[in-house]
């Protein structure tokens, strides 16, 4: 079994690097790559970051408001790339309402203040790339 | 310390002024209204304890911005305590616990054994550029969060007295609630680019670049001459990116 190769990053001028250094962490922890693309990223930067390191899964950290208008952009371009990269959201800004609006939009999976942290990594695990083509 | 080591000898560098904020990190998104309880016990031990500033964390704030509503509900909180409680009117209410005492003692130590291994490992410059102390803070967090995730420590409506997320109600329409400021901000940092002269811009940036090419140069007078024409921080920010790169943006190198 390949190992598992996940983008980590956060988006726009979203600065609230901790949930996605523990994140990261948890990761790691389990065994899986990351390739943690830090902070202040736009959406084609991540897009870029994870087809240069051949990423699985991107995972983006929010802790604003701004990933809602990122969210859509990223999205877009992964289609416009043809790519099937899944990408999940996690965050404590997110609303059970956010939550179906990006589930909406084709993310593959969210996770909101109520996640029990110790279900993340399995959860990131069971994502079938080919299965998740974002909308 | 500051008598000691650093030579003070005006009495005021010698005066411990403390304004400070209530823990942002103890609010929960759960059951916000608990996060206002919070706000008032940690505010009460700040006057206890004698700071001269206090800010009380916003019930909201894990979710949103804070909005004026709960930010009046910290300001209330703090005239509560001032107006309705005698604890401000004494200079230290818990008069010298034992108890106290000897919890400041034993982090007054752990301050002292910190700032020494700092000290040992060399330059605090060097160290801040390599990510030790991001490291440091970071793996904080993430001890804070295998605590709380272990139940070792326990967090209201978090990992203990929870309700299910339909229960968790009150408060919810004040915490979600979104007033899309960034929008008008687009909008309105939109229109007025479209509004300004754009030679005078192009010429201001451009000095700027050509000064930040200079690594000796000082930036501040092109900097404010840029802004006296009407250029606006992001437009900064994009000359000195492009010249500096980004590295205060990454992580730790």
């Amino acid at each position: 079994m390949t190992q598992l190769r996940v983008v980590i990053g956060l988006l726009g001028l979203d600065q609230h690097e901790i949930g996605a250094r523990i994140v990261a962490a948890l990761l790691r922890d389990a065994g899986v790559e990351v390739i943690y693309a830090g902070k202040f990223n736009t959406p084609e930067a991540l897009v870029n970051v994870s087809v240069q390191e051949g990423a699985d899964i991107i995972g983006i950290s929010a802790h604003s408001w701004e990933y809602l208008a990122h969210i859509p952009d990223l999205l877009a371009r992964l289609r416009k790339a043809e790519l099937a990269t899944p990408v999940v959201v996690g965050g404590s800004v997110i609303t059970p309402t956010d939550q179906q609006t990006l589930l909406g939009w084709g993310v593959a999976d969210v996770f909101g203040p109520d996640t029990d942290s110790s279900t993340i990594v399995p959860r990131i695990r069971a994502l079938n790339p080919s299965s998740s083509f974002p909308r | 310390m500051m008598c000691d080591e650093f030579g003070a000898n005006d009495p005021r560098s010698l005066a411990v002024v403390i304004a400070s904020h209530t823990s942002g990190r103890a609010l929960t998104a759960q059951q916000p209204v608990n996060n206002v309880v919070r706000g008032a016990v940690q505010a009460m031990a700040l006057v206890m304890a004698g700071v001269q500033a206090i800010e009380i964390s916003a019930f909201d704030e894990a979710y949103r911005i804070p909005s004026a509503e709960a930010h009046l509900v910290g300001l209330r909180t703090q005239q509560i305590l001032e107006l309705e409680t005698d604890v401000a009117d004494t200079l230290d209410p818990l008069g010298g616990s034992f108890l106290i005492e000897r919890m400041t003692d034993e982090l007054e130590r752990g301050i002292r054994e910190l700032v020494a291994e700092i000290e040992n490992r060399g330059d605090p410059g060097a160290q801040c550029d390599a990510g030790v102390f991001s490291r440091m803070f970071a793996d904080a967090m993430i001890r804070s969060d295998r605590d709380l995730s272990s139940g070792r420590n326990k967090q209201v409506g978090v990992n203990v007295h929870r309700v299910a997320p339909e229960e968790d109600r009150l408060l919810r329409e004040v915490v979600e609630s979104r007033d899309c400021e960034w929008r008008y901000r687009i909008d309105r940092t939109t229109q007025y680019k479209r509004e300004r002269p754009a030679d005078v811009i192009d010429s201001a940036l451009q000095a700027l670049g050509i000064a930040a090419s200079d690594r000796a140069c000082n930036l501040m007078p092109p900097i404010i001459d840029a802004m006296a024409r009407g250029v606006t921080v992001g437009e900064i920010a994009d000359v000195l990116r492009a010249s500096y790169g980004a590295r205060f943006a990454g992580g730790p190198k």
